[in-house]
């Protein structure tokens, strides 16, 4: 107490004994010693007097020796305070290693480090969390311990009739019924099971896998352990949702819960291991089970139907004889068969003339799996959702992961490509479309993963363009057949073993003989041990690798790939990140003129940053009503920011762009007010098209939801080259009923700045070309720099041509840049590859380069 | 497959869909001491990030393979990847070596006979492989 006292009346502070020691020794770290005396004394010819108080010259080398000493001194000096600093072991971990119970717990922290940390726990008098310390019991109320003990007794007849080979029946997996009757079921079928009844369909692994197929119908709903049916009523998991969900931040979308993105921050690293640089050293993977496949197979005779159908789904790209004859992965947009809109993104692969593959996104799944019902008397359609899943790599190491955890069954040619190309660090070297397939052996087998080694030599770029031309096509083929076919998959699962059983196969193996063949690998016993069918291939767009394989073989090749050191677990986020980082669109952010897009964008995206900034006090947040000097001329029907606040607004640039045309048909001028009268209305009570202005009025008309103006479902579509005559916008309806043609674009801040999300794209107005191309070769102050702040010529609202639907500051550039869309008809007009981009809610616009992208 | 053939005329005139890099086999230590070099790459960032890599060589293997830094650099890159190493060569006193290099790299030509159908896009059409060969610097700059 009294010592507080003291240090209330602003005397010094008293420490106690340890504290001072402390202190101390802190102090003592930090003192840096110079030599400057030293030098002097040491220097035995007095008359030089080279170091005198007054000053005067010095030798060089003695100089340089003294600064060297100095740099040496505070480096020590730095070397020494740092580790005085550090008390516990497990700082010394980096980031990414520490946990927070590896105060408490010794077997968080790695094995080097154990005896140091016990033996720091032990001078502290910490307590220690063993392996097997028990919860206290806690005291039930007698309903509340028999509710407890019928649901472990549910979950302990599960696990035997897993163990049994028994299949789980409906009425278990169901939610609705009661534990009693999902207990009562069991017990029946475990009963029939020891008698072994006919009727009983038995599985043919002890591990519980099956084939959940549907085929001509969508498949059921996994819904795994009995103990997890609830948590998964409406949104599916995934096969490593218990993995994922203890190291990412997961979201609900789309009918699965996906993993957005890790818990630990990752922006930087996904750059640095992800794209497309040569510093990566490392793996990224997500699991990709949420894209839908679908597979179709042609009945006899039936396989010009199938093409057609194919044909339609990828508007006639998906069948050139490039996917349809060498078998290449096709990726592109997939169109609607009905109408032939663009749905999204979508891979085929075709396996012969007669079975092709789909994988898509959710989004798209059921719009195209409903079309391909109706086809049924033709086809068989495959729903593979839940029986197929895949795993996603990027990164340099992404060869070299698999292989170390892979390994063919039998002598395989394209595992042997596999092997020969898995040291490449660069993806792009290899042939486009490459791709592998050959039966592996679980993945479980190994102890833990194992590099494969390769010679001194170095690879040949003549062993690499050998791999086009050598391709094993019927190995691929007949892996791929087995992969696809309901049998092939169920027969994969055949004496899947549990985790206890291979380890007392380890056991026995490496009692039996003292030198351990094959690295500690379980040898592989042919017709005993299941083979599975993997088919591993190269995605151009994504720069990524995608395994396929049978879902319940998902969960072993996961854990073992999630051994490998620096292979780390990314979400949706991030692929976004990249696809952002690689130019390319992802969907379905940057897809608005889809649906799905165009809902991602104007609904959900929009939806969250309005309640956002509305959640805000009025004086904390953009008013983007009141933001003057965004254009040139002012118009009465406008305040401040332009369209939609919070989303790239693609029907007000419908409006703008049709109503701009539809004003200047015929070569007539473009006015942007009428100062006589405000706006007129015709007979009918509709608005009259006259000026500018009238156009902004029109978009606010539409906003209002009762009003019955005819308006096109979405407002742009996607410019194709098939139809190269642009739809002239000729009468008023027109306006809002003709989609605006846009084309996905890239831009580039030529100077500095940081583009975000939404932000507007205008064209140079013709009379400020010569300022822009000033700018564009930088103006400069006085002192040499850039000149950034001066002000700007100020374009007209008619100048709007697009929206950024991703802006970020792009790491694998080092400058801000965005991706796009822009009228079509921008690109025709005009020659230059410039335009200015402004965020919302500013009123600075930027210079940037424009380069168009091809989806 | 492995030998080289002479390229007709009509493969002279092929168009190239895709231009792949350079073989590159890198381990981790390689990976934290290579640079290579692009024709786009500003300079004072060249040096900036080659005096980053040499700071951080005391964190890599003594192995003296890794206790130097490489610069890579080929085609038009050639030139700036000379003027990184004069650099440090000439204003921060240190221990060069040079070589000549020849790299091979890899054309995605669109196959013959595919090439008539001007209706498919490029992207659609068939490809052939073919070597090219190039030349290169590799520069190892000493601490």
């Amino acid at each position: 107490m009294a010592v507080q006292q003291s240090a209330n009346k602003g005397g010094k502070k008293q420490y106690n004994k340890n504290q001072i020691q402390k202190r101390q020794r802190i102090y003592n770290a930090r003192s840096i010693r110079a030599e400057a005396i030293i030098a002097s004394s040491s220097n035995k010819d007095k008359s030089t007097n080279d170091l005198s108080e007054s000053g005067s010259m010095l030798n060089v080398d003695k100089f340089i020796n003294s600064r060297q000493f100095e740099i040496k001194e505070l480096q020590l000096a730095m070397h020494r305070s740092k580790v005085s600093g550090s008390t516990r072991v497990f700082q010394a971990l980096p980031r990414r290693l520490r946990r927070r119970t590896a105060s408490h717990n010794i077997k968080r922290i790695p094995k080097r480090m154990r005896n140091r940390a016990l033996r720091e726990m032990m001078k502290n008098d910490q307590e220690r969390t063993g392996a097997n310390s028990t919860k206290p019991r806690h005291g039930l109320t007698s309903k509340a311990l028999y509710k407890a003990k019928m649901s472990i007794k549910l979950l302990r007849l599960a696990s035997k009739s897993k163990s049994m080979k028994l299949a789980l029946p409906n009425e278990v997996s169901a939610s609705k019924n009661r534990v009693r009757q999902k207990i009562r079921t069991l017990q029946r079928l475990i009963k029939d099971g020891k008698r072994h009844k006919k009727n009983i369909s038995k599985l043919n692994n002890v591990m519980g896998s099956y084939d959940n197929v549907g085929v001509n119908t969508l498949a059921k709903i996994p819904r795994g352990r009995p103990k997890y049916v609830k948590r998964q009523l409406k949104f599916t998991w995934l096969p490593t949702h218990v993995w994922n969900a203890k190291r990412s931040h997961m979201i609900k979308r789309w009918g699965y819960q996906i993993p957005w993105s890790a818990t630990q921050k990752c922006f930087k690293m996904t750059h640095r291991i992800g794209s497309n640089v040569a510093t990566s050293d490392g793996t990224l993977c997500m699991d990709t089970s949420y894209l839908g496949t679908i597979i179709i197979n042609a009945k006899e005779g039936e396989a010009e139907q199938l093409k057609e159908t194919i044909s339609k789904l990828t508007n006639s790209r998906g069948v050139n004889s490039k996917y349809y004859k060498s078998k290449k992965l096709f990726q592109g947009l997939i169109h609607s068969p009905v109408d032939g809109n663009i749905l999204g993104p979508g891979e085929v692969i075709w396996v012969d003339e007669v079975s092709v593959l789909l994988r898509l996104h959710p989004t798209v799944f059921g719009n195209v799996f409903s079309h391909l019902l109706t086809l049924t008397n033709s086809l068989k359609i495959q729903d593979a959702r839940f029986s197929i899943s895949s795993i996603t790599l990027t990164g340099a190491e992404s060869l070299t992961a698999l292989t170390s955890v892979l390994r063919s069954t039998s002598k395989s040619e394209s595992f042997e490509q596999l092997k020969l190309v898995s040291n490449v660090t660069d993806c792009n070297v290899l042939p486009q479309n490459l791709n592998f397939g050959f039966t592996a052996i679980d993945p479980r087998h190994f102890g833990s993963p194992k590099k494969i080694k390769h010679g001194k030599d170095q690879l040949n770029i003549d062993e690499v363009m050998k791999l086009q031309t050598n391709e094993p096509k019927t190995e691929i083929y007949e892996t791929l057949s087995k992969l696809l076919s309901q049998s092939g998959r169920t027969e994969s699962y055949k004496g899947q073993l549990t985790m206890k059983e291979l380890n007392k196969r380890r056991h026995k193996m490496v009692h039996a003989d003292s030198n351990v063949a094959d690295n500690g690998i379980i040898p592989f016993e042919k017709g005993k041990d299941p083979e599975i069918p993997l088919y591993i291939y190269k995605r151009e767009e994504s720069n990524d690798w995608v395994i396929l394989l049978p879902w319940f073989w998902h969960l072993p090749l996961w854990y073992q790939l999630n051994r490998i050191p620096r292979m780390y677990n990314i979400g949706l986020r991030q692929f976004q990140q990249l696809q952002y980082e690689n130019s390319k669109l992802y969907f379905p952010d940057d897809y608005p003129f889809t649906e799905a897009g165009s809902i991602e964008n104007a609904v959900y995206k929009r939806e969250t940053s309005r309640s956002k900034w509305e959640g805000k006090p009025s004086g904390k947040r953009v008013n983007f009503s009141k933001i003057k000097n965004i254009h040139n001329t002012k118009i009465p029907s406008l305040k401040g920011e332009i369209g939609d606040f919070f989303s790239c607004d693609w029907r007000f640039l419908q409006v703008l762009r049709n109503g701009v045309s539809y004003l200047s048909r015929d070569g007539k001028s473009l006015a942007m007010i009428n100062p006589n009268r405000t706006t007129q209305f015709d007979q009918g009570a509709k608005r009259l098209i006259e000026v500018v202005n009238d156009l902004f009025e029109l978009s606010k008309d539409l906003e209002v939801e009762n009003l019955t103006i005819p308006r096109s479902k979405l407002p742009i579509c996607l410019s194709t080259n098939s139809d190269r005559e642009p739809k002239l916008v000729r009468t008023k309806e027109d306006i809002c009923n003709i989609p605006l043609s846009v084309l996905p674009v890239r831009c580039k801040y030529v100077e500095r700045g940081h583009m975000k999300d939404n932000a507007r794209i205008y064209e140079i107005p013709k009379e400020h070309e010569k300022y822009w191309k000033e700018k564009r070769n930088g103006t400069f102050r006085p002192d040499g720099k850039l000149f950034h702040d001066e002000k700007t010529p100020l374009v007209e609202v008619y100048n709007l041509i697009g929206f950024i639907s991703s802006g970020a500051y792009d790491l694998s550039i080092g400058g801000s840049c965005g991706t796009g869309f822009v009228d079509e008809s921008h690109f025709i007009n005009s020659k230059d590859k410039y335009v200015l981009v402004r965020n919302v809610g500013s009123n600075q616009y930027r210079l940037a380069l424009l380069n168009k992208l091809i989806i | 497959m492995g030998v080289i053939r002479k390229i007709t005329k009509q493969e002279k005139n092929a168009k190239i869909t895709v231009k792949h890099p350079t073989l590159k086999q890198a381990t981790h230590n390689d990976i934290k001491t290579t640079i290579y070099i692009k024709s786009s790459t500003p300079f004072v960032s060249g040096i900036k990030r080659i005096n980053k890599f040499l700071n951080d060589l005391h964190k890599r293997k003594k192995d003296p393979q890794f206790q130097c830094i490489v610069l890579l650099g080929m085609g038009k890159a050639t030139e700036k990847t000379m003027a990184l190493g004069s650099y440090f060569a000439e204003e921060k006193g240190k221990r060069l070596e040079i070589r000549t290099k020849s790299v091979d790299v890899i054309d995605e030509y669109i196959a013959e006979g595919d090439d008539n159908n001007s209706v498919v896009d490029d992207r659609d059409k068939e490809t052939s492989l073919k070597k090219r060969s190039l030349s290169g610097i590799e520069i190892k700059i000493y601490p």
